[in-house]
C-alpha cells in the first residue's frame, strides 16, 4: 500500500451567481411565499453574486434555472496525483482557482464533485500564525499555533526549544506578542510552521510574506521533505520558486488543469500566455491581490522616451514604467517598485520608491510613473514585474502580469551579458613592479 | 504502521462527525478554551470577577424588584438565594447559546485557514462557559452555606445531591449547545439570527421560573410550560437548596426529550453547515 502521496479526481467546485439575496429569514420567508403564490421571486427580489450551492452541479443548474442562477464554476474536472518524494507546483494568475484546489484539499471548504485522496498526515500552510492573540506571551502562542496546524502535545513538547531557537527570540519568549515588531511576528509563526512534520504538505502563498532568509529556509524546508519522500503541493505567485523546487507543475486556468508537466516546460507555455507584449495591459474590472486588499491595478503600460505606448526600443533610450490603480481605502505607506527579468528566470534587477508619497495611498485612482534610465538594461527580450510594497509586509507583493518588451541594441552587435549593465570609470594604470597603490609614491 | 488516509469528497452523510478525529484534537480544544480564558482576563479591569458578577448582580436587583417589591418568591424561601439559584443556571443556559451561535463567526478568520473538526469552536466555547458556572456555582453555596450558618436555615443541600446538580447541569450544557448549534448554522446564512437572539433569549427567560416560582403558572399550562426543558432544571434545582415543590417526574421526563431532540437535530444541521460555511460567510 502506498505510504503517501495525493490522487486527485474530477475535483470541481461551483459557487451560484446571480441569486435571490435571501441574506435574512424574513428574504427567505418572502421567497417562500412568492413562490407559493406562483409568483416569480426574481421579479420581486434583488440579486446577489457569490453563494455557494451544494449538491450535483448539472442537475440542479438545470432544475433551479427558473431562479435565473448561473454556477460559476471556481474549479472544474480537475485530475492529477503526487508520488512520495514529489514537489509539484501550481500556477496560474488571480482567480484561476489555485487557492480553491488547496482549500479543498485542506478540508477548508468541500468540494461539488470529484474526489481526493490524501494519505498520510496532511498540514496545510496557508497562512503563518493562524489563531495568534495579541494578548497572550510568545510561549503561548507557540502552543496555540502548533495545535492548530496539527502537532501532538509532545511534538509542541519536543519541538519547543527547536522553535524558539530558530526564531531567536530567548528573550522575548514570556513578552505578550502584541509587544513583538510585525518582523519577530512573522519569524515566530514561521519557526512554528518549520516545525511541522507532515507525510503531505500543503503550501500557499505564504512566503509572500517571509524575507528573502526565509523564503530560503522554506524551500529548503519542502526540499528536505521531499527528499524524505513526503510530497509538497505549492501554490506560488513567484514562477522562479516553482521553477527552482518544483520538478512537475499544474497551470491552473479558469478553473481548469490547462498543463501539466516538467514545471519548466509549463512555466513557459503559462508565461507566453500572460505576458502581454503590445506594451500595455489594462483591466477593465482592475486585478487585485489577496495580500492587498483595497487596492485594484487597472493598468500599465511602459512609454517610451516620445511619450508613446511601446513595447521596443533601443538600450540607450531611457523608457517610463507607468501604473494606474484604485484604491477603495487609504493604504498608509503604499509605494510602488518593480522587478526586470529576463524573458525566463528570476528577476535580476529591482527598484522601489526610496519613501511613500503619502497622496499615493489615498482613497481614489491614482498615476505614478518610473523613470528607468537609458543605458541600463542590455537588449534583449525582457519583463517587467509591478510590485506594490506596504509597511505591514516584509517583501513587496508582485500585482497583475509581467509585461514583455525588447530592448534593442543601439550599437551594432551587443556583447552584454547578463540583464543590465552600468558605466564603469575604467582608468589605464602604467606597469608597475612594485606593490598596488604605491605608484605615486 | 497505521497510515491515516483523508478522502475528501462532496456530500458526505450528514450524520457523519469526526469523533475520532476530535478526540485526537482534545489538545487543541484545551488550549484553546485556555486561550479563551487568558485573553478574556487580560484585556478586562476586574478579570475574572465580571463572571462571578453577572448572575450575582441580576439576583441582587431581581431580589429587590421582583422578591421585595413585587413579593413573587415564595415565603420561607431566602429571597436572594431564590433567584440566584435560578439565574446561575440561566447565566450559563445563556452564555452557551450565545457563545455558540456566535462561534463560526468569530473564528471564521481561522476556520478559514486551516482545517479541524469545526465542531471544536463550538466546544471551546462551551469548555470556556462551563468553567465560569463552576465559579459561579461555587459563589452560590458559598452564600447558600453562608445563609444557613447565619439563619439558622436547615440546609436541605446534601451530598446525596451532587449528582443530581451535575445531571442538572449537564443538561443545561446540551440544551445550550444545541440551540446555540442551530443559531451558529442558520446564522451563517440569515444574518438577522444573529440580531434576534437576545430578544428570544429574554422572551426565553420570562418562559423559565426565573424572577417567579412556576408555582404561580396555572396547572392548565403546566404541560406546555414544562415542554421547556430550562423549567425543569431551574425547579428541580430550588427543591433541591429549598424543598420547594418538584414538577410531577412526567413532565421533567418531556424536558430530558426536548433536550434531546434539540441537540440531536442541532448537530446534524450544524455538519451540514460547518462544511463549506466558508464559502458563504
Amino acid at each position: 500500500m502506498e505510504t503517501t502521496g495525493i490522487t486527485v479526481e474530477g475535483l470541481g467546485k461551483s459557487y451560484r451567481l446571480g441569486v435571490m439575496g435571501r441574506e435574512t429569514l424574513a428574504e427567505e420567508l418572502q421567497y417562500w411565499w412568492l413562490k407559493a403564490t406562483g409568483r416569480h421571486p426574481a421579479d420581486h427580489m434583488g440579486t446577489v453574486a457569490n453563494r455557494n450551492h451544494r449538491g450535483e452541479s448539472g442537475r440542479l443548474a438545470t432544475q433551479r434555472s427558473t431562479d435565473r442562477a448561473n454556477w460559476f464554476w471556481a474549479l472544474q474536472d480537475v485530475s492529477f496525483s503526487v508520488q512520495p518524494g514529489e514537489v509539484v507546483g501550481v500556477i496560474g494568475s488571480n482567480g484561476a482557482g489555485k487557492s480553491t484546489l488547496l482549500k479543498i484539499l485542506a478540508r477548508i471548504t468541500e468540494p461539488t464533485c470529484g474526489r481526493a485522496r490524501l494519505v498520510g498526515r496532511v498540514s496545510a500552510l496557508l497562512e503563518v500564525g493562524t489563531g495568534f492573540h495579541p494578548e497572550l506571551t510568545g510561549r503561548e502562542n507557540v502552543s496555540i499555533n502548533g495545535a492548530i496546524l496539527g502537532m501532538s502535545e509532545q511534538e509542541i513538547k519536543r519541538n519547543f526549544d527547536g522553535i524558539v531557537d530558530f526564531a531567536d527570540m530567548e528573550d522575548f519568549i514570556d513578552t505578550p506578542v502584541k509587544r513583538y515588531s510585525s518582523g519577530m511576528r512573522t519569524r515566530l509563526a514561521f519557526a512554528v510552521a518549520i516545525h511541522l512534520d507532515p507525510d503531505v504538505l500543503l503550501v500557499d502563498e505564504v512566503l509572500a510574506v517571509g524575507d528573502a532568509e526565509f523564503q530560503r529556509k522554506c524551500l529548503g524546508k519542502m526540499e528536505e521533505l521531499a527528499g524524505n519522500g513526503r510530497s509538497v503541493v505549492f501554490v506560488s505567485h513567484r514562477l522562479s520558486s516553482v521553477a527552482q523546487m518544483c520538478s512537475r507543475a499544474l497551470w491552473i486556468d479558469h478553473g481548469r488543469i490547462r498543463q501539466e508537466g516538467p514545471s519548466s516546460d509549463v512555466i513557459e507555455a503559462y508565461l507566453s500566455t500572460v505576458t502581454s507584449s503590445n506594451g500595455e495591459v489594462r483591466w477593465e474590472e482592475g486585478v487585485t491581490s489577496p495580500h492587498l486588499k483595497g487596492l485594484s491595478l487597472r493598468a500599465v503600460r511602459l512609454i517610451n522616451h516620445c511619450g508613446q505606448v511601446a513595447a521596443a526600443w533601443l538600450d540607450s533610450a531611457p523608457f517610463d514604467l507607468e501604473i494606474e490603480y484604485e484604491l477603495a481605502h487609504e493604504l498608509a505607506g503604499l509605494r510602488w517598485g518593480f522587478e526586470i527579468a529576463l524573458q525566463k528566470g528570476p528577476a535580476g534587477c529591482a527598484s522601489l520608491q526610496p519613501d511613500a508619497d503619502p497622496s499615493l495611498g489615498r482613497a481614489g485612482i491614482h498615476r505614478v510613473r518610473a523613470r528607468i534610465p537609458g543605458g541600463l538594461i542590455t537588449p534583449g527580450q525582457r519583463r517587467i514585474t509591478v510590485l506594490a510594497d506596504l509597511p505591514a509586509r516584509n517583501r513587496s507583493i508582485p500585482i497583475g502580469l509581467p509585461l514583455a518588451f525588447d530592448v534593442e541594441a543601439s550599437a551594432g552587435d551587443s556583447r552584454h551579458r547578463g540583464l543590465a549593465s552600468m558605466a564603469a570609470d575604467w582608468t589605464t594604470l602604467a606597469p608597475s613592479s612594485g606593490p598596488i597603490g604605491q605608484e605615486g609614491a | 504502521m497505521d497510515v491515516p488516509i483523508t478522502e475528501i469528497r462532496p456530500r458526505q452523510p450528514w450524520w457523519r462527525l469526526e469523533w475520532r478525529e476530535m478526540w485526537e484534537r482534545r489538545y487543541l480544544w484545551r488550549l484553546l478554551i485556555r486561550k479563551e480564558l487568558l485573553a478574556s482576563y487580560k484585556q478586562s479591569l476586574l478579570g475574572p470577577v465580571w463572571f462571578v458578577l453577572q448572575p450575582v448582580l441580576s439576583a441582587l436587583l431581581y431580589a429587590i424588584f421582583f422578591g421585595k417589591l413585587a413579593r413573587l418568591s415564595p415565603i420561607g424561601v431566602p429571597r436572594f438565594l431564590f433567584f440566584l439559584s435560578a439565574t446561575v443556571f440561566w447565566t450559563y443556559f445563556q452564555s452557551i447559546t450565545m457563545g455558540v451561535a456566535g462561534s463560526l463567526v468569530t473564528n471564521a478568520h481561522i476556520l478559514g485557514k486551516v482545517y479541524f473538526p469545526r465542531l471544536i469552536a463550538p466546544l471551546t466555547t462551551a469548555g470556556v462557559t462551563s468553567v465560569h458556572f463552576v465559579v459561579n456555582y461555587i459563589v452560590l453555596i458559598a452564600a447558600y452555606g453562608a445563609y444557613c450558618y447565619r439563619s439558622a436555615y436547615v440546609a436541605q443541600l446534601t451530598l446525596a445531591s451532587i449528582p443530581v446538580v451535575l445531571t442538572l447541569a449537564l443538561m443545561t450544557l446540551l440544551l445550550g449547545m444545541g440551540t446555540g448549534l442551530w443559531c451558529a448554522a442558520l446564522g451563517v446564512r440569515y444574518r438577522d439570527i444573529r440580531i434576534s437572539l437576545p430578544v428570544v433569549l429574554q422572551s426565553w427567560m420570562f418562559a423559565t421560573p426565573i424572577i417567579y416560582p412556576s408555582s404561580l403558572v396555572p396547572l392548565a399550562w403546566q404541560r406546555i410550560y414544562f415542554m421547556n426543558p430550562m423549567a425543569g432544571i431551574v425547579e428541580t434545582h430550588r427543591h433541591l437548596l429549598f424543598g420547594t415543590e418538584l414538577p410531577p417526574p412526567a413532565l421533567l421526563g418531556v424536558g430530558v426529550v426536548t433536550t434531546l431532540v434539540v441537540l440531536l437535530s442541532s448537530l446534524f444541521v450544524f455538519n451540514r453547515t460547518q462544511r463549506t460555511f466558508v464559502d458563504v460567510i
